[in-house]
């Protein structure tokens, strides 16, 4: 099982703006080299590469205005949901919502990706790369603190009204 | 039915609590989330007034401390015994320092909360580590993505797979790695760090079981992988240094099959 091969899906770098791929901790920022997050302009925009060959293009934005659920008020909750985007390798559509102040819920409302590749890699990270054309409702990842999880959370929470 | 879900804040991390339940649930929560905290204020070795920081100190004694001190410090033996001495919760200084057991196990107590109201349908995310209740009834819940090596903040974030435990009996998955926090698990053996892979997620059947088994793989290094391989009841999934993917033999039956 022992691999040689270099981590195949290897994001794009050249999208550093602070806005990409911040809402991780809902939805997976990048299944198979592609990275989610909110767009400049406030709708999904999904980034992505293709096997680290052509370095990244930019993938398609979702519509610019999220569907805002709930009106704004001072104390009361609200919530935000981006519309679903499909892009070549599935679809996404995440939600945030804040009540008095606080985060009180961060959804997946749907995520499925697919991968479309065929290079040849060793089965385990073949299967691995394949099977993330499910859906997931959980993520596990090394312990992340409060801070980094509040970064990972901010520009979801910029789009709430 | 209803849908609930609660972050909290505790460890330094945060713990989300979502799920569906018939009754109100606020007051279950208070209970659960006042467990991690109780915890918290007794194992912290960041609040320098917490009873494991003065036993740390040598102002007090196991004795003196309450009895889920002891308690724990039992825990983390035995545990230390069944993985071979990779999981210590003794420091290089020795000095005695729990934490990479007590998230999860405060976690369990923390579910254990909800269980015990009759709150059967949830699941917890402990910064990271997840605790599956049987009772699980959302699909998707029983999917539980491994996030990419990086960390979750990070440009390059996102999902590196898909696991699907539906069916299986397993509940919890927990990951190691040097993302979030660098290198914070040390190796009890040696001065050594493994240098070896960057993220390791153990499948088991619960949510301790996980996180000791993820720590003490991380401090081994990748000979772990055949020590685990030898558990009943237990799977890995390591991420090594150069990207490439190695696991236990059960993991690529657990792998989710794509929905669409």
């Amino acid at each position: 099982m022992q691999s040689s091969s270099k981590y195949t899906f290897r994001p794009v770098k050249q999208k550093k703006t602070g806005r990409i791929a911040t809402f991780v901790l809902i939805a997976g920022a990048i299944w198979g080299g592609v990275t989610f997050g909110i767009g400049q302009n406030g709708g999904w925009e999904a980034v992505f590469n293709s096997g680290g060959a052509t370095n990244g293009l930019t993938g398609l934005t979702g519509s610019p205005t999220p569907t805002k659920t709930t009106k704004p008020s001072g104390s009361g909750a609200a919530s935000a949901t981006g519309d679903p985007v499909d892009y070549p390798f599935g679809t996404i559509q995440l939600s945030v919502t804040r009540s008095n102040g606080k985060i009180t819920k961060v959804g997946l409302v749907q995520a499925y990706a697919s991968a479309g590749r065929d290079q040849a890699f060793p089965l385990l990270q073949q299967a691995a790369i394949t099977n993330n054309g499910s859906s997931f409702g959980n993520l596990s990842g090394a312990t992340y603190t409060t801070d980094t999880f509040k970064q990972a959370l901010d520009s979801a929470i910029s789009k709430l009204p | 039915m209803h849908e609930f879900n609660r972050l909290e804040e505790c460890m330094g991390t945060v713990f989300q609590f979502s799920g569906l339940s018939a009754i109100d649930e606020a007051e279950f929560l208070e209970s659960a989330t006042n467990t991690l905290h109780k915890a918290d204020a007794i194992f912290s070795l960041y609040k320098p007034g917490s009873p494991l920081s003065r036993l740390a100190r040598g102002e007090t004694s196991v004795a003196e401390c309450p009895g889920v001190v002891e308690q724990v410090w039992e825990l983390c033996e035995s545990w230390a015994k069944k993985t071979d001495g990779w999981f210590s919760a003794f420091t290089p200084e020795h000095t005695f320092d729990p934490s990479g057991l007590v998230k999860t196990w405060a976690a369990q107590a923390a579910a254990d909360k909800l269980l015990e109201a009759g709150i059967i349908d949830f699941t917890l995310n402990a910064g990271g580590d997840i605790l599956i209740s049987d009772g699980q009834s959302r699909e998707d819940f029983w999917r539980v993505a491994i996030s990419r090596p990086v960390s979750i903040a990070d440009a390059e974030a996102g999902v590196l797979t898909v696991l699907d435990l539906t069916g299986t009996e397993f509940r919890a998955v927990a990951t190691s790695g040097s993302a979030e926090r660098g290198q914070h698990i040390w190796n009890p053996k040696s001065s050594e760090n493994q240098q070896d892979f960057t993220q390791v997620s153990v499948i088991a059947r619960d949510i301790v079981e996980a996180d000791v088994w993820a720590t003490a793989a991380f401090a081994e290094g990748i000979r772990s992988l055949e020590r685990i391989n030898k558990q009943a009841h237990l799977e890995a999934l390591y991420v090594m240094a150069d990207g490439s993917l190695q696991a236990t033999d059960g993991v690529l039956a657990l792998l989710a099959k794509a929905t669409r």
